[in-house]
């Protein structure tokens, strides 16, 4: 007894404050209309140039983007925005139940900008990312021409720009793919769940429901992809050393995603106003992202109002390219940078 | 031969912890304690604790809100919860000789904030404490 309890006792000091990464960086919280949301900052300040990340989910965190290689890149040439987003993560506030929909976020994003602006510069290089939802959220702020001017460039990974469309996308590869993989003998029973499920679905009436199983099949089908690179051991991150609050972040972060989605959010869709988007994008995607198909990365290339525009696709790698391929994933995302500093 | 022995107490509980660029937390309230004593063969004690709190939390790092274009800094930012809370202790006398007896313990305790983002959510704890009791016919 007494073995295990120093045992415990060493253990927890070791998880509690062994990770110098934590003494390092800005935390700024931007209050508004009744939550507050941490920017956690890291990364190369001194630049100038900084990166807004809008997380995926909704029901993500900014930090949990933060591991691996690419992140390691990308620090030591730019600072790196990881922003909370309203009622995820360990943002915190009450009194936006009734009114939290996309304007309500869009208007989260601006006062963001404003604040950094206010505590670096206003000369700083303002670049933003969005990854999955982050792609939604970020592609529908990009909408106002006003929003795009505060910005030097636009990177969409994997970016859920039109949820309807993506669930369609998502049918046709797990039929394709699927039936090219059972045929290959690749974990057959698997891949047949998956394409039994997705011919049962209905692609001109896809139910809200049919939408979240179509997600999470996208999520397992990535993962029989035996080709796919996967992260290393250096991605994962201990709890406990990550200042987000694990428990309290997924919880709420359940809750402020059902609340989006009763507010609409599974209808947007935004493949014809890509016109709209003026600005530098660059486009990442994976070949075998099964959650929001490559295709939604081809339609933004073609469509976005701009010729300085770029997609770059990822050979193998699922929803999530920047675990897999880290390294060319950030010497793009820092190419596209350092062509569009000010 | 087994030797048991049972009490309640009310526990008064003041916390402090600080989340690493999340938080500074405070805790006031206290605890209804259930505690059964076994005595021998092994000095163990058993406690299971209901209580109600008042919780402070103080964002970490710099707090600004934007007025009009204008951003301004708001100084001791945070939330304010109620809390009950649930816990349950284990705890052992390590030291046979008297007086003095030192005891050590492990308390997993859960706070359920209220409101946290217009939703009840767990706060987990673990504390690992050391109790020197006074009084030298303790043997609890």
């Amino acid at each position: 007894m007494r073995n295990s309890i120093y045992t415990l006792l060493a253990a927890l000091c070791i998880l509690s404050c062994g990770d110098v990464d934590l003494k390092q960086g800005d935390v700024l919280y931007l209050r508004h209309k009744g939550a507050d949301m941490p920017a956690h900052v890291y990364g190369n300040i001194p630049s100038k140039t900084f990166m807004i990340l809008l997380h995926g989910g909704p029901g993500g965190n900014g930090l949990e983007y933060r591991g691996g290689r690419y992140v390691e890149d990308l620090e030591k040439e730019i600072a790196v925005v990881y922003w909370d987003q309203r009622g995820q993560g360990n943002s915190r506030g009450n009194g936006h139940q009734e009114t939290l929909n996309m304007d309500l976020l869009l208007d989260d994003l601006d006062q963001l900008v404003v604040m950094l602006k206010h505590q670096y510069g206003d000369d700083i290089n303002l670049f933003l990312y969005g990854h999955s939802w982050g792609g939604t959220y970020g592609t529908k702020y990009m909408m106002s021409e006003a929003r795009q001017v505060q910005f030097n460039g636009w990177i969409e990974s994997n970016g859920a720009h039109d949820i309807p469309r993506l669930n369609i996308e998502a049918i046709k590869m797990f039929l394709a793919i699927g039936q090219d993989e059972m045929d290959k003998g690749n974990n057959v029973s698997d891949w047949q769940e998956i394409v039994d499920f997705a011919k049962g679905v209905d692609t001109t009436n896809i139910s809200e429901d049919e939408g979240g199983q179509i997600n999470q099949h996208g999520h397992k089908a990535g993962g029989l992809i035996g080709e796919l690179k996967t992260a290393g051991d250096d991605e994962f991150r201990m709890p406990f050393r990550n200042p987000s609050d694990m428990i309290t972040s997924s919880m709420a972060g359940n809750r402020t995603s059902n609340l989006l989605m009763q507010n609409g959010i599974e209808d947007i869709a935004l493949t014809d106003s890509l016109y709209k988007i003026k600005l530098p994008t660059l486009l990442l995607w994976g070949k075998y992202d099964f959650v929001v198909p490559p295709q939604l990365g081809y339609d933004a290339e073609a469509l976005i109002g701009t010729t300085d525009k770029e997609l770059v696709m990822y050979e193998f790698s699922d929803h999530s390219p920047m675990n897999g391929e880290g390294e060319a994933y950030a010497a793009d995302i820092l190419r596209f940078i350092k062509n569009h500093l000010k | 031969m087994k030797q048991i022995g049972k009490s309640n107490v009310i526990l008064p509980q003041f916390t402090y912890y600080n989340h690493i660029k999340k938080e500074n937390n405070f805790t006031l309230g206290c605890e209804v304690v259930r505690q059964r004593h076994r005595m021998k063969p092994a000095n163990w004690t058993f406690e299971t604790g209901i209580g109600v709190h008042y919780v402070r939390s103080f964002n970490a790092g710099k707090t600004f809100k934007v007025d009009n274009g204008e951003v301004k800094r708001v100084r001791f930012a945070g939330q304010n919860y109620f809390a009950p809370s649930l816990s349950y202790s284990i705890g052992r006398d390590f030291l046979k000789k008297r007086p003095n007896p030192l005891s050590v313990y492990l308390k997993p305790q859960t706070f359920f904030l209220m409101p946290y983002n217009n939703a009840i959510v767990p706060s987990v704890n673990i504390q690992i404490g050391f109790k020197l009791h006074l009084n030298n016919n303790s043997n609890a």
